[in-house]
């Protein structure tokens, strides 16, 4: 579900990326008077758990193996505010080591694994384990149904992410800039993978790692409540009310920044789209353009973003050879400082 | 000390003749090579930022400002020449540093399509997406029915759907390769410190370069739990206790985290650690650094003008 | 600033007990006083309370009943939320953990030597300097831009009590330092350790590690297996009690451990 780079258009990872760093903001304030001066190390050790646990494969009934994502288990442990935090961190280092999701497409990543995940699956463990004693079936049960549907929960808005794509993003002839599916294919696609497999997969985790801790350890699966004791007043709720609002206005500020796209993006993309050979003639087209004359400064428009092509290429091929020119002065000059770093 | 009698006994002899079939799929094989891999991408990757090139030499600082400038300009441009040319140049510096090749072209392109590739396909069909017929596969008598859904009668290849799908691929191939290129060519400690030095809160930069430790820890720890499996494993077990064998594994991996965080807690305090914390900064920037990164913000102005230009 | 804290007495422990879960005490009715200077190995079997014991006189936990006196002045949470008696417990204070894993958190080794001196407030320069000093006397000036986990067992030991030397502690505790050492590794560390208390410094050592009592204690606390001590006098008196030892669990009736044979000097 590691949203890859190139899927998603650099205005919905802002927009996605602002929401997950109100997110972690709570979080981290969260955290901070749950936890105190111990926060540090947990979130640190969590994090890295929750990266190891997504290395563990485990035999699935046809034979082969298939991984979890461990996110609604860290919830089930740690909490949804300690567990955003672990998992926001370890998809931070696969996105920056390890290649797995965007770095631009954090911020959805972060969105949909790391705040969706948590909390759903906390909220369903919770409401299910209700005030049963630890060793209560109710516990696993509600391990395994706080996997399935958080992680579907999850696909289901990576599914929406990709389906809003084609809507808001596309160049005047419906050739599509970025994630081809509209939401009547994207969303059952992802729903579909997620419901199947992996969704289960998360479950059968989570229900065996609960069990085996009820047996063993019992006093794991009590953390989470020991340390919600000593929380204080209930402050997030501005910060609740602030996700709320946002998660309202972001298809508003979706389809807001989608046309503004559109338009720069302009007509002129229908004709031309790709690469057209005789690419200079576009240059003498440009005169006729439709969408400039619309706004009835086509002349200057024109001059100008060719000046500014002009003048940004002679800039920078200035700027590269007084570097080449440095660079062999202090070659030549054999006094290359050590650096440090 | 008395031995029981069974303990005394040797074990039967090792059986030659190839019976019983080989099992596949084994999933501590699995683990076990996820594990070596991390490690041993962890281990190569500080080999080639090791060796001296032009991208290894650049501060971490303006290689992370970079990337995610570059990320942004390559996601906004529309045109595939563009994109390509940026990709070649990419490449050129790629190779001035010394980069192996095999990583940095083979391993994007190879992976990027097949899987991008496969979930754009049915894209491209007129069934799936509306759009101009490029090629018309198939053209049937009358549009067709299945259930709720209905054809149009021509089965074709659409021009958008064409297009769309080579920009989607460029697009997500380049990103990705700008990413290795600059993973490849930094040490990956050289990057957590340049987060230092912009603003992130300091809590936030402790704790991933804690988490990035730990892995280490936790993962090695995993590996003695699989290779331990490992050397009891007759190839005897049913799924069910397979599975049974990696619950308890995570759940004890579990247990040894929050004892792990519990003494790492104890270590910080004894040196200090009263939930403020105090960092070494890196060293400033040198002139050719300030030099690259104006060359690279140059270059995306000149790719959003240019796009611009072009339509 | 030396001087102001500083008495005969660094430490005073006073019918201490600590339990991690009720019912299953790991130190019970502990009384003993520590001399500045004083070199004190702590032996007890595996379980006795020995690192406990150090952990509490770190200020890392704090007793149940009794009382710990630090430097002339009581140790509880509450002290240690003073900022300034914190600070300069902290500094006078180092702990060796036995799991250098846990011990060694940062992310490189200078960030790891950093540390301590950086929390303390020192400036950037002294703790630049001060990281090169003891790397350097150390013999870890080549590892400290790598990462903790391509240490050597041996290599983590010598830059987690690197890691501990840069504020200078006064008092340094270890807990089995010597566990998982090659021979030589272990022959450099009591050489070391030899070399800071010839400067003063006061070493507290909790180990099951026989051999290096000799080397390094000028006096040997034995706890028993029931959380009590058992003994507490010079080396050559109380190693020289068998029945005792056997009694610990320290040795077993088979073992060959006598007094002077554990390690040549060469």
């Amino acid at each position: 579900m590691h949203i890859p780079d190139g899927y998603l258009s650099p205005q919905t990872d802002a927009l996605l990326g602002i929401a997950s760093v109100i997110a972690a903001a709570g979080a981290a304030y969260k955290t901070a008077h749950t936890l105190r001066a111990k926060y540090i190390p947990m979130l640190s050790i969590g994090a890295a758990f929750s990266f190891t646990i997504m290395m563990f494969n485990i035999p699935i009934p046809d034979g082969t193996t298939a991984h979890a994502v461990g996110g609604s288990l860290l919830a089930i442990l740690l909490g949804p505010w300690a567990a955003m935090i672990s998992i926001s961190i370890a998809l931070i280092i696969q996105a920056l080591f390890f290649g797995d999701g965007g770095i631009l497409a954090l911020g959805a990543n972060v969105v949909n694994m790391a705040v969706v995940l948590p909390f759903v699956s906390y909220g369903i463990y919770r409401l299910v384990a209700g005030k049963s004693v630890v060793s209560s079936k109710r516990h696993w049960i509600g391990a395994a149904i706080a996997g399935y549907v958080g992680l579907s929960a999850a696909a289901l808005c990576a599914g929406i992410e990709f389906g809003l794509q084609p809507l808001l993003f596309h160049t005047a002839n419906g050739t599509p800039l970025y994630s081809p599916y509209g939401l009547n294919i994207a969303v059952p696609a992802m729903l579909f993978a997620h419901l199947t497999i992996a969704g289960p997969v998360e479950g059968l985790v989570g229900a065996l790692v609960v069990t085996y801790l009820q047996r063993t350890n019992p006093a794991m699966l009590q953390l989470k409540s020991n340390t919600e004791k000593s929380a204080g007043s209930f402050r997030y709720r501005t910060l609740i009310i602030g996700l709320l609002v946002l998660a309202v206005l972001s298809p508003l500020g979706l389809l807001a920044s989608g046309t503004a796209w559109g338009e720069w993006g302009g007509e002129e993309l229908q004709a031309k789209f790709g690469f057209i050979p005789n690419g200079l003639q576009k240059f003498g087209d440009f005169w006729h353009h439709a969408f400039l004359k619309d706004y009835g400064i086509s002349g200057y428009d024109h001059t100008f973003w060719q000046q500014a092509l002009g003048y940004l290429l002679s800039a920078f091929f200035g700027l590269l050879v007084i570097g080449m020119i440095a660079l062999i002065v202090q070659r030549f000059l054999g006094r290359s400082q050590g650096r440090t770093s | 000390m008395e031995l029981p009698d069974w303990l005394s006994e040797a074990s039967p002899a090792l059986c030659r003749c190839g019976c019983g079939g080989r099992r596949k799929g084994n999933f501590i094989e699995k683990t076990l090579r996820d594990i070596v891999k991390i490690i041993q991408d962890a281990v190569f990757s500080e080999e080639i930022a090791r060796r001296p090139g032009f991208l290894q030499r650049l501060d971490a600082r303006i290689k992370v400002i970079s990337l995610i400038y570059l990320l942004i300009i390559v996601n906004l441009c529309a045109h595939l020449s563009l994109l390509w040319g940026f990709y070649l140049v990419l490449l050129a510096i790629a190779v001035l540093s010394k980069l192996p090749l095999r990583q940095v072209v083979a391993r994007v392109w190879l992976v990027i399509p097949l899987f991008t590739g496969i979930m754009v396909l049915p894209s491209i069909f007129n069934w799936v997406r509306p759009g101009d017929p490029l090629w018309v596969i198939a053209d049937f008598p009358h549009p067709l029915h299945l259930g709720y859904l209905s054809f149009p009668s021509v089965l074709a290849v659409t021009r958008q759907g064409l297009w769309g799908g080579i920009m989607l691929i460029s697009r997500v191939g380049i990103s990705v390769s700008l990413a290795v290129v600059l993973t490849l060519s930094t040490r990956w400690m050289d990057f957590l410190r340049a987060l230092r030095t912009f603003f992130v809160p300091k809590i936030f930069i402790m704790t991933l370069e804690m988490t990035y430790r730990y892995i280490f820890v936790l993962v090695s720890a995993m590996e003695e739990m699989f290779l331990a499996r490992k050397a009891r494993d007759a190839g005897q077990s049913a799924p069910k206790e397979e599975r049974r064998f990696v619950a308890s594994a995570v759940g004890g991996l579990f247990g040894k985290s929050l004892q792990m965080s519990e003494e790492v807690y104890w270590a910080m305090t004894a040196r200090g650690y009263s939930g403020e914390i105090r960092l070494l900064k890196s060293a400033s920037l040198c002139w050719s650094d300030v030099l690259v990164l104006s060359l690279v913000v140059l270059a995306g102005l000149i790719l959003i003008v240019a796009n611009k230009v072009m339509g | 600033m030396k001087g102001d804290l500083c008495l005969d007495k660094i430490f005073d422990i006073l019918d201490v007990s600590y339990s991690y879960l009720p019912g299953y005490p790991v130190l019970s009715g502990i009384s003993l006083s520590i001399k500045e200077g004083e070199g004190l190995v702590i032996l007890g079997a595996n379980g006795s309370g020995k690192s406990t014991l150090l952990k509490m006189l770190c200020g890392l936990i704090h007793p149940e009943e009794g009382q710990i006196l630090a430097f002339g002045k009581e140790l509880t949470e509450d002290a240690l939320r003073d900022p300034k008696f914190l600070q300069d417990f902290r500094q006078k204070v180092g702990f060796v953990f036995q799991n250098s894993d846990a011990q060694l958190f940062s992310a490189t080794v200078r960030d790891e030597l950093a540390f301590a001196p950086l929390q303390a407030g020192l400036s950037k320069e002294t703790v630049e300097e001060r990281v090169a000093d003891i790397a350097q006397l150390v013999g870890i000036g080549n590892l400290l831009d790598r990462a903790p986990y391509k240490l050597s067992g041996g290599e983590k030991k010598k830059v987690a009590l690197a890691c501990v030397l840069t504020v200078n502690p006064e008092v340094l505790f270890l807990d089995e330092p010597t566990n998982g050492l090659d021979p030589r590794t272990q022959f450099w560390l009591v050489e070391f350790l030899q070399a800071l208390q010839a400067a003063g410094k006061t070493v507290i050592m909790a180990t099951h590690d026989l051999s290096i009592v000799e080397e390094l204690a000028q006096r040997v606390i034995i706890f028993r297996e029931d959380h009590t001590i058992a003994a507490d006098g010079a080396p050559l008196q109380v190693l020289s009690n068998r029945q005792l030892l056997l009694e610990v669990n320290l040795i077993h009736e088979r073992s060959h451990f006598h007094l002077g044979g554990s390690r040549q000097h060469g």
